[in-house]
């Protein structure tokens, strides 16, 4: 076991340095310039100087070629200093992505939640009714809700509780007089806002998640012991919980290691629609600036989660099912 | 026939299209899997078929209570009808799927026959002597003939035809409007110019109303069908062939072929699309759907070579392989030729799936404006528009309704296959 993590965890920094490098490369070069990016956004009576327009590319290592520009961001990482963003003020990159991923935790957390604790007894309904009318139709709903782009939900859920009706508002995380508010006050505020991202981030996962039990627990309910049970008299609803149940729970619990990437990283579309300034809109916003810092700080986080979500995956595997063992 | 650890160890198969895969106990459903194995060529089909036969007459001897009015369905022991017939057969049984691949039938047609229906250039026309297609413009800007370029029509037909050819006759598409420009006042009789800014509300002239630049949505989103569909078959085409490539190799080979390009894979999941994307504006001066298209194709071929990897692993230690090397075939012709004719229907359902979400992509890249230029018609760009413009809800409902439904209906069709091919499924279908 422990020879195994070792090898797989040496693999996967190993893949990390390739990744990052590729996509350095990429980022590099591509046309823009992030000092050229920044000059436009400025006024134009506060023009930097030559001078320092040049120590700005000193500092970022823009003058010199591109692998001696990664070969920097590597030291720099491996020293623990993600560096400084380019288009934020020149803050550190850690403070800039700390500011953020509370945002982004607030959808993904709530939409995960819900997402499981919606989709397991919608999947148990599923199968313990299953073939009926209504099982039907709830089924083919949620599959049709799993096929619909989350961006078009989206803007359908902002055309009508926003623009038409009015209840919600159309996008960012607070109002206006977020400041005046009491404590109470603030937490409604920002849920009222919340409403409508949240609901985009969990309604595809709630439909793959119900429809991943039910597949897994049709599964399951063919199997031998649960005929077993059946004829020595078990009640249907002690099959499905005790019996059935608890053996889909395997796939359930590996599928959590594969969440783990989306957790952080929020959906660059979404926050982009509901202006919520989130991971996934600093990273849009990123690679608009050409902040390289920031976005390969981004990059890394994601890869990272990424690869270890992976392992925990295949971990989490072996140890909720004997039959597996890890070599 | 032969369960490899493999299968009981790779969670992460456990992709959205196929819930029920991977964390299963070993259940008979590799027996039936053999019963596509027929087409080797050794000659000892024959011999696998009849043990097959005889170890599972409950799949062999399948009838279904078949829907009343065609009696014609239970299939015959004597008549065989071969893997993909009985495939076919059950497909065929699907409402949902047969209903979704109508839907996609007709979208097929709508994009070929797209200028026909909405446009502004004649379908057909008699100009100075000669018979001419200009609506073949649209699809392609050089398949319009010079000579309206070089009598300065300016892309209006209507009065210009007659003018500078009065004997010349045309045959119009069925709705006079245009998907790159506004149609202008007096150009068609009895039609007003198109409503600009917030007023181009559907109406008998406009049906998906207008863009605030006035160009006609009902125009854009017929023409952009074509965009749609393409999307979805070059970008899967591009991944299938790399997808299936990869993971016919590290299937194949196993060892250190199999580490390095399972590596591979995983360093492809890792880089976003998004700067690949940006990395190909980088290396081309202007990007074209096509570029796009490409994009997508190279980012999303892992899955498919993951599938492939695994069929391989499955069917690389089959008896009909074994046959196949004992003759002498080489590493090519076995992979390409035995397994992957073998592997083919598990491989085709992600690659279906995959087209759904290569259009859903697709619409996104152009919301966020990393579609292509502005002439293209395209379904994500007029979302776009609706959501700076979000008082015009008639350019949110019929784009994101469009890609929704193709999006769906992809998905119904690709898991109509699943369930049409998957021996597994099959049975507990019933």
């Amino acid at each position: 076991m422990a020879q195994y993590l070792i090898r797989r965890l040496l693999i996967a920094l190993a893949m990390l340095v390739v990744i990052t490098f590729l996509v350095y490369v990429l980022i590099r070069s591509t046309p823009g310039d992030p000092t050229l990016v920044n000059i436009e956004s400025m006024s134009p009576d506060k023009q930097p100087s030559p001078e320092a327009l040049r120590r700005f590319r000193e500092q970022y290592y823009l003058d010199k070629p591109i692998h001696v520009g990664y070969g920097m961001w590597l030291a720099h990482l491996l020293q623990g200093d993600l560096g400084q963003s380019m288009a934020y003020n020149g803050a550190p990159v850690s403070q800039v992505i700390g500011e953020r991923i509370g945002n982004t935790l607030i959808l993904t957390v709530s939409s995960l939640l819900l997402a499981y604790i919606m989709s397991i007894p919608l999947g148990l309904y599923f199968t313990a009714r299953n073939g009926t009318l209504q099982e039907r139709g709830l089924s083919t709903l949620l599959y049709m809700l799993y096929s619909l782009p989350s961006y078009v939900a989206a803007l359908f859920l902002q055309l009508a509780f926003a623009v038409k009706l009015d209840l919600l508002p159309l996008f960012g995380t607070h109002s206006d007089n977020f400041q005046q508010l009491s404590f109470m006050g603030q937490v409604w505020d920002v849920a009222k806002h919340a409403v409508l991202p949240v609901t985009c981030f969990t309604y595809g996962s709630l439909a793959f998640y119900s429809r991943f039990i039910k597949a897994n627990m049709n599964e399951v309910i063919r199997q031998d012991f649960i005929r077993t049970a059946k004829a020595k008299g078990v009640s249907p609803r002690s099959i499905i919980y005790h019996h059935a149940f608890r053996n889909t729970l395997i796939p359930l619990v590996t599928q959590i290691g594969l969440t783990l990437p989306a957790l952080l990283s929020g959906s660059v579309i979404l926050e982009q629609i509901f202006a919520w300034p989130g991971i996934g809109k600093l990273f849009f916003e990123a690679l608009g600036y050409r902040d390289y810092p920031i976005f390969m700080s981004l990059v890394l986080m994601f890869s990272v989660l990424t690869l270890l979500g992976q392992l925990l995956a295949d971990v989490l595997y072996a140890i909720v099912d004997p039959r597996v063992s890890l070599t | 026939m032969t369960s490899h650890p493999e299968d009981h160890k790779k969670p992460r198969g456990n992709s959205p299209e196929r819930p029920g895969e991977g964390p299963v106990p070993p259940r008979p459903a590799d027996e039936a899997q053999s019963r596509h194995v027929p087409t080797d060529p050794a000659g000892l089909g024959a011999a696998v078929e009849s043990v097959t036969q005889g170890s599972m007459p409950e799949v062999v001897g399948f009838s279904v209570p078949a829907p009343s009015a065609e009696p014609q369905e239970p299939i015959k022991d004597d008549a065989p009808r071969g893997y993909w017939g009985e495939a076919w057969l059950r497909f065929r049984r699907r409402k949902l799927a047969m209903t979704a691949l109508l839907f996609v039938a007709l979208l097929a047609l709508v994009a070929i026959f797209s200028p026909a229906i909405v446009g502004t250039k004649p379908i057909v026309c008699k100009y100075k002597g000669s018979i001419y297609f200009p609506c073949l413009g649209y699809f392609n800007r050089s398949w319009e003939n010079a000579i309206f370029t070089k009598d300065r029509f300016r892309n209006v037909y209507v009065g210009n035809l007659k003018e500078k050819d009065p004997d010349s006759w045309a045959i119009w598409p069925l709705i006079y409007q245009d998907p790159e420009r506004r149609v202008r006042d007096g150009e068609w009789p009895d039609q007003p110019a198109n409503p600009t800014r917030n007023y181009g509300s559907p109406s008998r002239y406009n049906l998906f109303g207008t863009t605030p630049a006035g160009v006609d949505v009902f125009a854009i989103m017929v023409h952009g069908t074509r965009i749609a569909l393409l999307v979805g078959f070059v970008s899967m085409g591009i991944a299938g062939l790399i997808g299936i490539t990869v993971g016919a190799l590290a299937g194949y080979f196993r060892g250190w072929v199999d580490a390095l390009l399972s590596r591979l894979i995983e360093i492809v999941m890792c880089i976003p699309t998004l700067v690949l994307i940006l990395a190909l504006i980088a290396v081309l001066p202007k990007i074209t759907i096509w570029h796009l298209m490409a994009a997508i194709g190279l980012t999303g071929w892992t899955s498919i070579a993951r599938l492939t990897r695994g069929e391989f692993i499955k069917l690389r230690e089959a008896d009909f392989v074994s046959a196949a090397r004992a003759l002498g075939a080489g590493p090519g012709r076995i992979m390409f030729r035995h397994i992957l004719r073998n592997a083919m229907a598990p491989v085709l359902v992600p690659l279906t799936f995959g087209i759904a979400s290569a259009i859903l992509i697709e619409g996104g890249l152009s919301f966020l404006g990393f579609g292509p230029p502005p002439p293209t018609p395209s379904w994500g760009r007029i979302l776009a528009e609706g959501q700076q413009n979000n008082t015009m809800w008639w350019l949110i409902v019929f784009p994101g309704l469009a890609i929704f439904l193709t999006v769906l209906a992809y998905n119904l069709i690709g898991e109509g296959l699943q369930e049409a091919t998957d021996p597994r499924l099959r049975e507990a279908g019933r």
